[in-house]
């Protein structure tokens, strides 16, 4: 059968634009650099995959013929997004070549046959556990920045850390990410029971994965959510994404944040700190974006210097009664943390120029950031 | 170039190692090692030359040393003060020209053909160096004089230590004659067996050769050779030079597909690219390693770090991860190398981001402690 059917520019549109990131990466097989097409009886499955994230979306269509087939990812996403039109029609002619019509344009645009398509990983229907989608998110935006770049890194640092843990008969869900130089730790109180999560040995989610769980919960209410032993499935109706986890070890976390002690601590206005720190961020350098702290009393210095601008001062009101502190940072691992607080009144706690400062707040439940100082 | 160059290299004596023994006279007369302790996989950064009587050179490692000379003294190196000595002898090299080109904190090329002081005697400027080194130290120096770098760097190893040679231009071309080939610049260990095998020993044999057969013999660099061996050296003392990479290359005695002695060669050569390090006073972001397979296809594997290091168990470690990650092992090997780039000055006091002390991480734990 060769595949014939009419498509909503909008649906189309949307299906496709969720496959772009998966489907465009360079250097992999070439068929998947392919969207996979095959009809159902009212519409189509859409299927990308890297073969570390794959996506498998449903659009509504009417279906003339039935049939399958791959398409270029990005051109099939740039037709239907130039298109003048508000249908689409595809009609598949021989050997995977489709006319595609938009109006008063036509496209002879040359596919690949599906059987060479990777098969969309098996998934078990039963381990699916309900989730409000911004329960998921917000443990992802808490930890996302702070993960290691492949080329930053020695360790195996790229990927988040996904733990689950039982507290006075709640089930607690935990992600960890860390670049080598700063540490960022989110748990929450999911509500629900999540001992299904086959979370038991160390679970990683490289950050490809991550980004796009992101994506997919940013657009939804609810999602269905199953940590497998390889892999993680998220699901919403027609709608499933399955991330292969990644196998090895994640440092020690907890023996820092035990190791930092809660004696010496400055309260700080959150808001005010961090559009201080954007200012004082005009005038460092690029690659470490150094900045320095002079805390002493009720009054927190902020300075800066680059060697083609000149230098910054800014000032902030703080809550400390120890010894003063002139400590270095790199300003960006800053902002990034506040930004993803909640809170009014940060509190830092830090004891020295090269000991690790933690921040946490009661109105940030469950988020600790642990950032390390540079030495001016 | 007209007008005709006079240059003086000026290299300490065994300068860590006589720093020591300056500040700590119970070492006097005494062999004494800087570098890694004899139980790591460090090597001797500098050595004295009562060590040296006992064969031991900077590059080995330390446990070999220890073999050698058991009662050595093992100092771990002290840049900070080697630094502070070296800024010393930077401000005497000052007072006679602006034209310096550092090579090390113990060794630098002076071009003191316009310089300060009103005679220009090269040979009396050379000794008065020495002795004013010597005066603000306490520390002694050898001294090489010509017209060019080449000539000169040789020179100074001559009288050495605390001796002055002077190789005036008319005497170059029978200096250059009788000198072994080994010794001539960009002439190492594999380039000299391969001189010997075409019966090259000596200058006057390298000299007899033609331009285009050493270019058949030796690349680009037969020209080179063709034209150091007349003299011909016009390299300017560059004050500015920063040096991009550092490394080191071992073409195996014979092919081998065993891992073992790959990591054995690497850890080989990362002790020689740490002493190397160590002796630039420069630290590296990048790791590289080079192999060479027994169809002769190359490859390289490269490492960007974090955090600059330059000890030489954070080379092996890395290096040693890039192997993993080659067909070593797998296929025959006929050479193994590393190098490192990305360097940076120990002294250019640039901010060091930390890296949290995770307890199962040496290496990010040692980044700490700087």
């Amino acid at each position: 059968m060769t595949l014939k059917c009419t498509i909503l520019k909008n649906d189309f549109i949307e299906g496709l634009n969720s496959l772009q990131n998966i489907t465009n990466k360079r250097g992999t097989l070439a068929i998947l650099s392919n969207v996979h097409i095959k009809t159902t009886s009212n519409g189509l499955v859409l299927t990308g995959t890297d073969l570390e994230v794959g996506l498998r979306l449903f659009v509504p269509a009417d279906i003339s013929n039935e049939g399958s087939l791959t398409l270029p990812s990005k051109k099939i996403f740039e037709i239907v997004r130039e298109s003048g039109s508000d249908e689409i029609i595809i009609e598949e002619i021989e050997n995977s070549w489709v006319t595609i019509k938009t109006g008063a344009s036509t496209y002879n645009l040359a596919g690949m046959g599906s059987e060479e398509f990777p098969a969309f990983p098996e998934f078990d229907e039963e381990l699916f556990t309900s989730f409000e989608a911004h329960t998921f998110l917000d443990l992802i935006d808490k930890v996302i920045f702070s993960i290691a770049n492949e080329q930053e890194n020695i360790y195996s640092l790229t990927s988040v850390l996904v733990e689950k843990e039982k507290k006075e008969g709640n089930s607690f869900l935990k992600m960890v990410s860390s670049d080598g130089h700063r540490l960022s730790i989110m748990e929450k109180d999911v509500a629900i029971d999540i001992d299904n999560f086959n979370l038991n040995d160390i679970t990683l989610i490289p950050k490809k994965g991550i980004q796009e769980l992101k994506k997919f919960c940013e657009n939804r209410d609810t999602v269905d959510i199953s940590f497998e032993h390889k892999q993680v499935v998220i699901r919403d109706g027609d709608a499933v994404m399955v991330i292969r986890l990644k196998q090895g070890e994640f440092p020690q976390y907890r023996a820092i944040v035990d190791a930092v002690s809660l004696d010496n601590c400055i309260k700080i206005n959150r808001i005010p700190f961090l559009e201080s720190l954007k200012r004082i961020n005009l005038f460092t350098e690029d690659i470490f974006h150094t900045i320095q702290l002079q805390i002493d009393g009720d009054t927190m210095v902020l300075t800066s210097q680059n060697a083609d601008l000149g230098n910054a001062k800014d000032e902030q009101k703080v809550e400390y009664s120890g010894e003063p502190l002139t400590l270095g940072f790199n300003c960006r691992y800053f902002i990034e943390t506040l930004q993803v607080m909640e809170c009014e009144t940060v509190e830092a706690y830090i004891n020295s120029n090269n000991s690790p400062c933690l921040m946490k707040s009661e109105d940030d439940k469950g988020f600790v950031s642990i950032i390390m100082p540079m030495q001016l | 170039m007209d007008k005709i160059r006079k240059i003086i290299h000026i290299d300490m004596d065994a300068f860590y190692a006589s720093i020591e023994q300056l500040d700590n006279p119970e070492l006097k007369g005494e062999p004494v090692i800087v570098g890694g302790r004899p139980d790591s996989r460090g090597v001797v950064a500098a050595c004295s030359y009562e060590a040296r009587a006992f064969g031991i050179h900077s590059a080995m490692p330390s446990s070999k040393a220890y073999q050698l000379c058991p009662h050595a003294f093992f100092i771990r190196p002290r840049m900070e003060r080697y630094r502070e000595m070296s800024q010393i002898i930077m401000t005497i090299f000052k007072s006679y020209t602006d034209v310096i080109e550092p090579l090390s904190l113990d060794e630098a090329f002076l071009d003191i053909t316009d310089t300060k002081k009103k005679y220009n005697s090269a040979t009396l400027l050379a000794q008065e160096i020495c002795s004013s080194i010597y005066e603000k130290t306490g520390l002694t120096a050898s001294a090489g004089v010509s017209s060019n770098k080449f000539v000169a760097k040789i020179a100074s190893d001559l009288n050495k230590p605390n001796g002055i040679s002077v190789i005036p231009p008319s005497e170059i071309p029978l200096f250059l004659e009788q000198l072994p080939i080994g010794k001539f610049f960009g002439v190492g260990k594999v380039t000299e067996k391969k001189m010997h095998r075409y019966g090259i020993y000596t200058g006057a044999d390298l000299k007899k050769r033609s331009s285009e057969d050493l270019t058949r013999l030796f690349g680009k660099n037969g020209r080179f050779y063709f034209e150091i061996v007349r003299g011909i050296d016009s390299r300017p003392v560059r004050t500015h030079r920063t040096r991009k990479s550092i490394g080191t290359e071992k073409t195996l005695g014979s092919d081998t597909a065993k891992i073992d002695e790959l990591e054995s060669l690497l850890s080989n050569a990362a002790a020689r690219v740490a002493a190397s390090l160590m002796k630039k006073d420069v630290r590296c972001k990048t790791v590289t390693l080079k192999l060479r397979y027994n169809d002769f296809t190359t490859i390289t594997r490269s490492k960007s770090l974090p955090q600059p290091i330059y000890e030489v168990d954070d080379l092996f470690q890395i290096s040693s991860k890039l192997l993993a990650t080659t067909q070593a092992g797998k296929r025959k090997v006929r050479l193994i190398g590393l190098s490192v780039s990305n360097l940076l000055s120990n002294d250019s006091k640039g901010p060091i981001q930390l890296s949290l002390p995770f307890p199962d991480q040496p290496l990010s734990s040692y980044l700490n402690d700087r």
